[in-house]
Parts: structure tokens; C-alpha cells; sequence
């Protein structure tokens, strides 16, 4: 998946220059769309088979969970990002996790259209704050203790699958963030996961 | 005298004798073929020539979970294998062998928890490194990294791509499982793989390349200016199963250094259940 940064939209008037909020959207649309994209890649044809079992009921309740937890996720890093964050990681963390939840879409249907709001509600001040980086690495911990237990719960390989490469991109957005926090050298921060999940 | 009306041509030599005649060697060939392909109850097989003995059928392997489990623990061995040749050597710093150490226990960890899944899965445990593995990428590499012009690169080089390809190999396998109990296990320790390449690259590489790879940021290059490949922290938004490229050793006469691809496991890597240490 491939986005081009700071290029504006396909088409554009004179006079009607894109604003960087609209460059931001349009970059986001191309990741939801390319997420998407990826996320049907990463399941193979298994996907588009007509034999394919569908997801049961409980599953889909977990995976449109798991959705909700990405997109919080996103509005964390957002909130961050309003109240001054300016490192462009955190604009690639947002757009991660949306990438996710439109993943989840693009392989159950289910619109990434709501956040956890009680969660969300929760972290909100945390990601507003000066410890704001621990608050992410400690989101993404709970994040990948998440999806494990979420992992061991589905039948569906497909959405394993899916599950399974978030995990890996979450585990690695820990060692990043520990970095940044200056921490890279902390081997307990870095290799170990103690968070507990977050779950409903 | 008479006079020919018409001129004897080619053709006037097809008569009704020429045609009995070449109908009768259609029928007696057509005769001949068949006879040809009638079976008459002798051996059916090729011809042998020599002495040689007869080719033996291999066993047949079943893709299960037991084999998925079986087939981590020994590529967790075979990277242990890998990293414990290297710090042998002397090819790691004494802080980077600290970060070594600590790898190598985990790996440890790795295969003593897929150990138990394979038995309470009714599979003996493979707590050793895979042979394909091992005759295929680490016996070459490190060959490669220990007579290189740039040791140190090069030992960087090769263990982020060990570490990395478990990583890879954790989120493939998930695929291949049925047991959900299993896929947790497995995606478990794909985490701890995927923190430790990611740790590797955050000190390796990031300092001068960045933490998000060609994918997510159009600064990042797949290659340095030297054209060796780089391992990103964050390559992509979604994890990867990708072959890890690997280029090490010192350049030959040509200026070519030793180049491969660590892959996830396929048939010629899986420890089948016929296999045992």
C-alpha cells in the first residue's frame, strides 16, 4: 500500500486549493481504502468463495468490537494531535489503527462507523497530557492482549488472519513508542507485555 | 491416326485400380496400429537398465496443527543456532550481546511452550533446529557474515533478518491452524518475534533511515545507497509475511556479495510427523 504524502486531490480548481485538513482526509480515504484492499489480500481467495462459512453471530459481535477498539484508538492519537502533538508518528499511529478497523470492514461488511465511547471517555485526558506517549504505548500493549484474546476466540481463519497481522503491526508500534519515549534500551518495555486486555 | 482429345495429365493416373490399391494399405496400417495398442498382459513399466535399486515412495506427511507447532519449535532452535554460532565468534559488541542473550532465552521460552503444545496435541516434541533450515540459510550466512569486509554490518544484517522471519513465520502459520486455542498460542509468541525485530531495527536502523518503512512514508527506500536492504521498525501498516531479503559477506570478484530470501514455511520446512531429532 502505497500513499503518496502532501499530494493533493486527483482533480482541483484554481483558486480552490486543498486545505491541509482536506489533503489529510484524502490520505485517510486512501488507507481506508487501501486497508481494505489489504485486508482481502491478506485472506486470500478464501474470501470471495461462495463455500467460505459465514462468520458466526458471536464472532461478528467480537470482530465489530475489536473495530470499535481501533477506532478509539484513532480519536486517541487524534485527541493527542489536537492538543499539540506534533511528531508526525502520531498522524501515522491515527492512521493505523483506522486502517484496521476498515480492514475489519473490508472482510465481515460491518461500517467502521463508532467508536468505544466509554473507552474513549477513559483515556481522553491521558492522551491530552504530558504523558501522553505512555499512555500510547500502554494502548497499544492492551491492544495486542486484546486481539489475542480475540484470536482465541474466532473459528473463522479469514478473520484470524486479519487478527493476527494487527497483532504483529501493534507489538512493533510498542518497541517505536518506548523509543520515542527514550526508553528503546529498556529491555522490559521493549520485549515484554504485561498488559491485561481490554475487554467487554 | 487418331487424335488424342485430351491430354493424359497427373491426375488420369488416379483410377479405380490406384484407389483399391491405396485403400488396401490404409486398412492393412490401420490394422497394424491397433494391433499395437492391445494390451497382452505383459509388464506395463518402463524399461529398466542396470542394477540400480528401486526408488523407495516417500511418507506421506499430514499438514495439522501438531506439524504447525513442531515446525516453530525447530525454526526457534534454528535461530538460536543461528545467534549462538555469531556471539561464539566473538561477531557481536558486548552491549549487543546482551540484547543476544536475552533473544536466545526467549527463544528458549518459544520452544519449550510449543514443546507442550505439540505434546498435550499427542506429537513428540522437535526441541532442534530444522535441518532445511539450517542447511539452507543459516550454514550460508553465517559462512557469508563471518568472511565478510564488514563483519559488523553484516552480523546486524543477518540476525534482524533471523528475527524477523520468525516474526513472519508466527503470522503465516496462523493460516495453516484449525485450533483457535492454537492460533493464540502461536500469534503469542509472533508478538514477542515481532518486538524483537522491531527492537533490532529501532537501534539498527532507525537512527538513520526512520521508524516507518517505504509503505507508510515516502522518505523511507526499500535499499540503502549501497543497496542493502532495509528493515523497517513499522514496514507496513498491516504485518507482514513477506521474504525477508538478506545480502552479507564480502563482495566476490565480480563485486556480487552472497544474497538469499528467508521465506515463511512451506512443505520443504515443515517438520512432518515422521521426522524426529
Amino acid at each position: 500500500m502505497t500513499t503518496p504524502k502532501g499530494s493533493g486531490p486527483v482533480t482541483s480548481t484554481p483558486g480552490d486549493a486543498p486545505t491541509a485538513e482536506d489533503q489529510s482526509d484524502s490520505r485517510r480515504r486512501l488507507l481506508a481504502g487501501g486497508a481494505a484492499a489489504v485486508a482481502f489480500a491478506a485472506v486470500g481467495a478464501r474470501s470471495v468463495s461462495a463455500a467460505r462459512p459465514r462468520l458466526s453471530t458471536s464472532e461478528l459481535s467480537l470482530l465489530k468490537y475489536a473495530q470499535r477498539f481501533e477506532l478509539t484508538a484513532r480519536d486517541l492519537y487524534d485527541e493527542a494531535i489536537s492538543a499539540g502533538a506534533s511528531d508526525p508518528l502520531w498522524e501515522a499511529m491515527s492512521e493505523q489503527h483506522e486502517a484496521y478497523a476498515h480492514g475489519i470492514s473490508g472482510l465481515t461488511g460491518l461500517s467502521a462507523d463508532s467508536r468505544d465511547d466509554d473507552l474513549f471517555g477513559q483515556l481522553r485526558v491521558s492522551f491530552r497530557g504530558a504523558g501522553a506517549l505512555q499512555a500510547a504505548y500502554d494502548l497499544e500493549s492492551a491492544a495486542v492482549s486484546t486481539h489475542l484474546e480475540v484470536i482465541g476466540t474466532l473459528a473463522d481463519v479469514d478473520a484470524a488472519e486479519l487478527i493476527a497481522s494487527i497483532i504483529s503491526a501493534e507489538s512493533r508500534h510498542c518497541v517505536v513508542l518506548a523509543d520515542v519515549m527514550g526508553r528503546g534500551n529498556e529491555l522490559g518495555m521493549t520485549l515484554d507485555n504485561s498488559a491485561a486486555p481490554i475487554l467487554p | 491416326m487418331s487424335e488424342k482429345i485430351f491430354p493424359t495429365t497427373s491426375s488420369s493416373t488416379f483410377d479405380r485400380r490406384s484407389l483399391l490399391r491405396r485403400s488396401g494399405a490404409v486398412v492393412g496400417l490401420g490394422a497394424l496400429l491397433a494391433a499395437c495398442g492391445k494390451d497382452f498382459g505383459g509388464d506395463t513399466a518402463p524399461g529398466r537398465v542396470g542394477l540400480a535399486d528401486q526408488a523407495t515412495a516417500l511418507p506421506e506427511g499430514t499438514i495439522n496443527d501438531a506439524l504447525v507447532v513442531r515446525t516453530m519449535q525447530s525454526l526457534e532452535h534454528a535461530v538460536v543456532a543461528a545467534l549462538q554460532a555469531m556471539g561464539a565468534a566473538g561477531l557481536y559488541t558486548s552491549s549487543q550481546q546482551t540484547y543476544i542473550d536475552r533473544f536466545i532465552a526467549d527463544h528458549v521460552s518459544a520452544s519449550d511452550a510449543l514443546g507442550e503444545a505439540a505434546s498435550a496435541a499427542g506429537a513428540e516434541p522437535y526441541a532442534c533446529p530444522n535441518p532445511w533450515f539450517v542447511d539452507r540459510y543459516v550454514t550460508p550466512v553465517y559462512d557469508a557474515v563471518a568472511a565478510s569486509d564488514d563483519v559488523a554490518r553484516d552480523t546486524r544484517s543477518a540476525t534482524l533478518a533471523f528475527e524477523t522471519m520468525l516474526a513472519h513465520s508466527y503470522q503465516h502459520m496462523v493460516g495453516l491452524l484449525s485450533e483457535p486455542a492454537h492460533r493464540r498460542l502461536i500469534m503469542t509468541l509472533g508478538s514477542s518475534a515481532s518486538r524483537r525485530s522491531a527492537l533490532l531495527s529501532v537501534l539498527w536502523t532507525a537512527p538513520t533511515h526512520g521508524y516507518l518503512g517505504p509503505a507508510l512514508s515516502d522518505a523511507a527506500t526499500e535499499s540503502d545507497a549501497a543497496g542493502f536492504p532495509i528493515q523497517y521498525a513499522v514496514p507496513a501498516s498491516f504485518g507482514l509475511v513477506s521474504q525477508i531479503p538478506v545480502i552479507v559477506g564480502a563482495p566476490d570478484a565480480e563485486g556480487s556479495r552472497y544474497g538469499t530470501s528467508f521465506q515463511t514455511p512451506a512443505e520443504n520446512t515443515f517438520v512432518y510427523d515422521y521426522m524426529s531429532c
